[in-house]
């Protein structure tokens, strides 16, 4: 409450610092919640802009990047609702995914995962590329998603079954 | 020694204590079986690594950097008033702040816009008097409008949340009280209750009360039709204070 004007100045710099130096990760996380390439970088942008617009709600005693993927997740689920196509968001057919007629044996693995992460629930896609891409904590992922410890190891567990069968 | 799937995850992820984790390890030791179940979830995490690790080494797109380095957009809509408003909030109270309580804080009031009609019964009440064209305020709900900085009394009988300015010019601010919420504007020689809505601190008063300088959404939205530009700030607020909250 006692902020001057100086502090958030500072706390606005902070943030945008912070958003630049995690920026490659943010493009990650995007990409594996969001998969469409462009969708993603949509959702970034539009993460930093929330970020920035709130920059006064981060506290420093709280890691940056849980804020943010807390950002983004709710920015995704705000955009998914928007388009009205929540849950599978696209099909796997859709540009980015396509598979190159000469693709290697490890760009058909990779394509196959991509395509895996696509088809999970929603909840389980959040809690699976917190913790198994971006490897964030239990602790930060279930405060990025604002849920309790014990539910986001449960969706990540539930996550994990299901990619693995599908990789099989 | 066995364990389930989850334990194993959370070995594979590193967040086992030592104890269970030296446990794992001489059951893995033991049973190939075990070794092999922590060996497919490492081996996942790989697999996801090499589907979505490419990106971090792709040049990032000049609109992200420019979005970054772009002034945050200013707080207009409603739901952007509500986000500034609970960042004050939480900067008050770090408790944590919910839709649910939201939807029970309004459910517990009775809401009503006043379009110069007497809900409140202003006629017994110590905080409200009607005049000819309204109700204006009075006693402590006046005093407080007019000396209280927002957010600094979170004890008070009456605690004055935003400031702002409408069209006119005059100066309007947000209020609680135990049993109404509102906002009032600046006249001349008294401060006009412009929408008020009722609140039960008698019926639901717990959570009311801890909800303290919340306003019910139907202020809110009443205040975010009035406002002209920006809430003022503290710094604002107390050169306001000093000029008699003239225009």
């Amino acid at each position: 409450m006692n902020e001057t004007p100086a502090s958030t100045q500072s706390s606005l710099q902070q943030v945008r610092e912070q958003i630049v130096a995690l920026l490659p990760r943010l493009r990650r996380f995007g990409r594996a919640i969001a998969r469409h390439p462009a969708d993603a970088d949509d959702l970034v942008q539009i993460s930093i802009e929330r970020a920035l617009s709130r920059h006064e709600q981060w506290r420093p005693e709280a890691p940056f990047h849980s804020w943010m993927f807390g950002i983004m997740r709710n920015a995704w689920i705000d955009e998914a609702r928007a388009r009205g196509r929540h849950g599978k968001v696209l099909a796997p057919e859709e540009a980015g995914l396509d598979v190159p007629d000469n693709a290697s044996e490890a760009q058909l693995r990779l394509l196959s995962v991509q395509r895996a992460m696509a088809s999970l629930p929603e909840e389980q896609r959040m809690a699976v590329a917190l913790v198994l891409v971006e490897g964030l904590s239990y602790k930060e992922a279930a405060e990025a998603l604002d849920v309790p410890i014990g539910t986001l190891t449960s969706r990540l567990a539930r996550g994990r079954e299901a990619l693995q069968k599908q990789l099989e | 020694m066995q364990f389930s799937d989850e334990i194993l995850m959370a070995y594979a992820d590193d967040e086992v204590d030592a104890d269970l984790r030296r446990q794992i390890e001489a059951a893995m030791a033991l049973d190939p079986s075990i070794a092999e179940r922590v060996a497919k979830h490492r081996s996942l995490r790989a697999d996801l690594g090499v589907a979505f690790d490419g990106v971090l080494d792709e040049p990032i797109p000049d609109r992200l950097l420019e979005a970054a380095a772009s002034s945050p957009a200013k707080p207009a809509s409603v739901t952007d008033l509500k986000a500034a408003r609970m960042a004050k909030e939480r900067a008050a109270h770090p408790r944590r702040w919910s839709w649910v309580e939201w939807t029970s804080i309004a459910a517990s009031l009775i809401i009503g816009i006043l379009a110069g009609r007497t809900a409140l019964h202003p006629s017994r009440s110590d905080l409200f008097a009607t005049s000819a064209d309204g109700i204006v305020a009075r006693g402590e709900l006046s005093a407080a409008l007019t000396d209280q900085i927002g957010g600094d009394a979170k004890d008070a009988k009456v605690r004055i949340g935003l400031t702002f300015r409408v069209t006119s010019g005059d100066y309007c601010r947000t209020f609680v009280t135990a049993s109404a919420a509102g906002f009032a504007c600046r006249e001349p020689n008294e401060w006009k209750v412009r929408a008020l809505s009722e609140g039960g601190s008698d019926v639901n008063g717990g959570d009311y009360r801890m909800a303290g300088t919340e306003l019910p959404p139907a202020i809110l939205a009443a205040v975010e039709q009035s406002m002209a530009g920006e809430a003022l700030d503290r710094e604002q607020e107390q050169a306001a204070r000093a000029r008699d909250w003239k225009k």
